[in-house]
């Protein structure tokens, strides 16, 4: 029974007969013929029918792209040292599906897959028209394979084959010593080729912006509009403050303030007026003991009279101790009555009176401005907070709409920098299709080569009895000897 | 069994000779001399000599060009003498007096495995001191009456009894250690093959002959050869290269296996290799 076990072993067995193996393309001659005459074959087949092809092409520059990039984004070190990453993802981003979806979308599917048919079909014989029948086929079959859903005729699967047939069509050349990209497009139409090249060009530039926009915080707008809000809340809050307490400023509260410092002055004078000893001493004793002399000797006369009581409970009402100090006490009531003769008002009775009237009205008075000064503050220090609220809110606000403008005109140049085009599309005079020599040769290789590999498969796996390793190998038996065919 | 001084008529002998008695063994038989005067083999006369085929023979006139083209070629000839120098060395070791049975046979026919075998036998039969016997398993009549007239063998030549039948011997004069055994009778194989003292008949051959050749019919094609594969000393199995499938072969190594035998080894024969080969990396081919 052959397993693929057998067929390893065998082919593995053979693998080391090197020259044998070597034999076997002279052995298979006929089958290396057979496939270069199929390889070339093919390949003539394929020239005689394949469509002219004319190729576009242009030149980009990535380089200013990078520059402008970094510069924008303040990431210039950073670019040069991943220069080589940042150059070939942008070249990538050339066939992104983004990219080549907004081409099919500006130039239209149908414009696209147009370029795809051969346009000489009606100029050939019948043998090329029999073979163009079957390469039709095939390649419906495989857009059958690629595409199962195919009969569905809908707009977006339109757009995904178109897609798929620009990708085909498309060849990017990049170029990392110069930082240059040269993109080439093929199709059968001349005219349409600089539209589809300018248009991907443009796509592949506004990916790149979209991109850059991309790549700001995703949070950005969100707290902008955020510190919108709050700048609108704190100049409501400001408003119908201003409206329910239209009166309250800070000169408000200067002027009151002035008032209350006046008022209190003037009841301060009227106190001290009304305190003043001249006026007391005018118009009550008690006043008197306001001057030091006065109270020194009132003091004296208060301890020599409690001296006499003592003296007199001690020793008798007319004890010489108690008339001394009698004597004493009397002295002191003249020394007295002398300081009592000061100068006098004319009513200093009513002057209190009225003086006390007065400081009553002003204290009332102080007390009310005060507490005016005090409600007026408390108003102040809340419209000075709601106030440095509406600053502080409309400062952030306008950093993140100066931020804002600041990446639209970074965009607005990113527009301009991204990707400079070095050569504009140009259309090649001849189809690139006109080579077939080149192509019969490389088909006729790529026969030979299938050839060759055959040969090598048909000699590895061969079932007969080739080689002296298959004996040991498969049955352990010794090959006695070899004789050669006469 | 007893060797005979004068065999029976053989019915396919109509030329007469006069019957010669087999020479005794162990002396050097005279060898064919040419026009330089230096002796050459049974192979050399082959390969060299004037031989034309009668015309009663005509169809195996491929046969015949086949072997001497075969025999004259030198890169033959030479890995020709290094399967006998193989052959021979298998027996250096051979602690029994007598000689050795070797059993040559295909897998599907067309091998080359009668040519081979022939060749073979005189190949070994350029060792003068060592008695040659090739034994015709295949009954091919007419081939061997050619090979009796072209070699000029003597027809009334020794004879062996093998049960109720005789084996004819048949020799050359000028080279009397290789003899060419033939069923007297017109037997066919499965009669001779199955006779139940076969192993007796080998021993003889072993008593009688160093090395004797049995050319046997293919194994997958005809399986009366197996009859004999128990007894044999020596067996080896000729495919031909690039044509002999390797099933084939499995099967055949089974069947031997299962008759009780043992396959001693593969000659490859009708290797192909290219023109190049001559020049450089001759030895991966043979």
């Amino acid at each position: 029974m052959l397993n693929l076990e057998t067929l390893r072993k065998r082919a593995l067995a053979r693998l080391t007969a090197l020259p044998e193996l070597l034999y076997a393309f002279t052995r298979h001659w006929f089958l290396l013929v057979l496939c270069l005459g199929v390889g070339t074959g093919t390949m003539v087949a394929k020239v005689k029918t394949d469509p002219v092809v004319y190729r576009g092409s242009a030149t980009l520059s990535l380089n200013s792209a990078a520059e402008g990039l970094a510069a924008n984004l303040d990431r210039r070190s950073e670019a040069k040292d991943d220069g080589g990453r940042f150059f070939t993802s942008r070249v990538e981003l050339l066939q992104n599906d983004s990219v080549l979806r907004k081409v099919v979308r500006e130039l239209r599917a149908v414009n696209i897959l147009r370029q795809d048919e051969n346009t000489e079909v009606v100029e050939y014989g019948t043998v090329r028209r029999a073979i163009n029948y079957v390469r039709q086929k095939l390649a419906e079959a495989q857009d059958f394979l690629e595409h199962p859903n195919r009969l569905d005729t809908s707009e977006d699967l339109l757009i995904q084959r178109a897609v798929g047939s620009f990708r085909r069509r498309t060849q990017v050349e990049p170029n990392p010593r110069t930082s240059t990209v040269r993109i080439h497009v093929f199709g059968s139409s001349r005219d349409a080729i600089p539209k589809e090249l300018e248009k991907w060009i443009q796509a592949y530039r506004d990916r790149l912006v979209t991109m850059a926009s991309e790549s700001r915080d995703p949070f950005f707008d969100a707290r902008e509009r955020y510190w919108q809000k709050m700048e609108e809340s704190a100049l409501d809050a400001l408003e119908s403050f201003n409206k329910q307490h239209p009166d309250v400023s800070k000169a408000a509260q200067d002027l009151l303030l002035k008032q209350l410092f006046r008022a209190e002055l003037e009841l301060e004078d009227l106190r001290r007026e009304r305190d003043s000893p001249q006026l007391r001493s005018l118009i009550l004793p008690d006043n008197r003991q306001r001057d030091p002399k006065w109270e020194a000797l009132h003091s004296r006369k208060l301890q020599l009279e409690q001296e006499l009581i003592q003296q007199e409970v001690a020793s008798g009402e007319k004890s010489d101790k108690a008339n001394f100090l009698r004597f004493q006490i009397k002295g002191i009531d003249e020394e007295l009555g002398k300081l009592a003769s000061g100068p006098k008002s004319d009513d200093p009775e009513q002057r209190v009176t009225d003086l006390n009237e007065q400081i009553k009205k002003w204290s009332l008075e102080v007390e009310s401005i005060r507490e005016r000064y005090m409600t007026l503050s408390s108003l102040v220090e809340q419209k000075d907070r709601l106030v440095e609220d509406v600053q502080n809110t409309s400062k952030t606000r306008r950093d993140y709409q100066d931020s804002s403008q600041e990446w639209a005109e970074k965009i607005e140049a990113m527009k301009m920098v991204q990707v400079g085009t070095v050569d504009s599309p140009t259309v090649d005079f001849q189809p690139v299709n006109t080579y077939p020599h080149r192509q019969v040769l490389f088909g006729a290789l790529g026969g030979l080569l299938m050839g060759v590999v055959l040969a090598l498969l048909l000699e590895l796996l061969s079932p007969k009895v080739r080689f002296k390793q298959d004996i040991y190998t498969e049955f352990g038996v010794a090959v006695i000897g070899v004789l050669p065919r006469r | 069994m007893a060797w005979k001084k004068n065999p029976t008529e053989d019915e396919m002998s109509t030329q007469d000779d006069e019957p010669q008695e087999a020479p005794s063994p162990g002396v050097p038989a005279p060898l064919y001399r040419d026009w330089r005067g230096e002796g050459f083999t049974l192979l050399d006369y082959v390969a060299n000599g004037n031989v034309t085929v009668p015309r009663e023979y005509k169809s195996q006139k491929p046969f015949f060009r086949f072997l001497r083209k075969a025999s004259s070629d030198p890169a033959f000839v030479a890995e020709l003498k290094r399967l006998r120098d193989a052959v021979i060395l298998t027996t250096v070791r051979e602690k029994s007096p007598g000689g050795i049975t070797i059993g040559l046979c295909g897998a599907d026919g067309s091998e080359g495995a009668s040519t081979l075998a022939i060749l073979l036998a005189l190949s070994l039969g350029e060792c003068v001191h060592r008695r040659v016997a090739l034994l015709d398993g295949r009954f091919n009549v007419q081939r061997f009456q050619l090979l009796a007239d072209i070699l000029g063998l003597s027809r009334n030549s020794v004879s062996i009894h093998k049960g109720s039948n005789e084996v004819v011997g048949y020799y050359n004069e000028a080279h009397p250690n290789v003899y060419f055994l033939r069923n007297a009778g017109a037997e066919r194989s499965s009669h001779f093959f199955a006779d139940k003292r076969l192993g007796i008949f080998l021993t003889d051959l072993r008593q009688n002959f160093d090395f004797t050749v049995l050319d046997l019919p293919p194994i997958l094609q005809d399986t009366t050869s197996l009859f004999v594969v128990p007894h044999l000393d020596r067996l080896y199995l000729v495919n031909e290269a690039g044509k002999t499938s390797l099933s084939k072969v499995a099967k055949c190594v089974q069947s031997v296996r299962q008759a009780g035998g043992q396959l001693n080894g593969v000659i490859l024969n009708k290797q192909r290799a290219p023109l190049w080969s001559k020049v450089f990396w001759r030895d991966f081919f043979y």
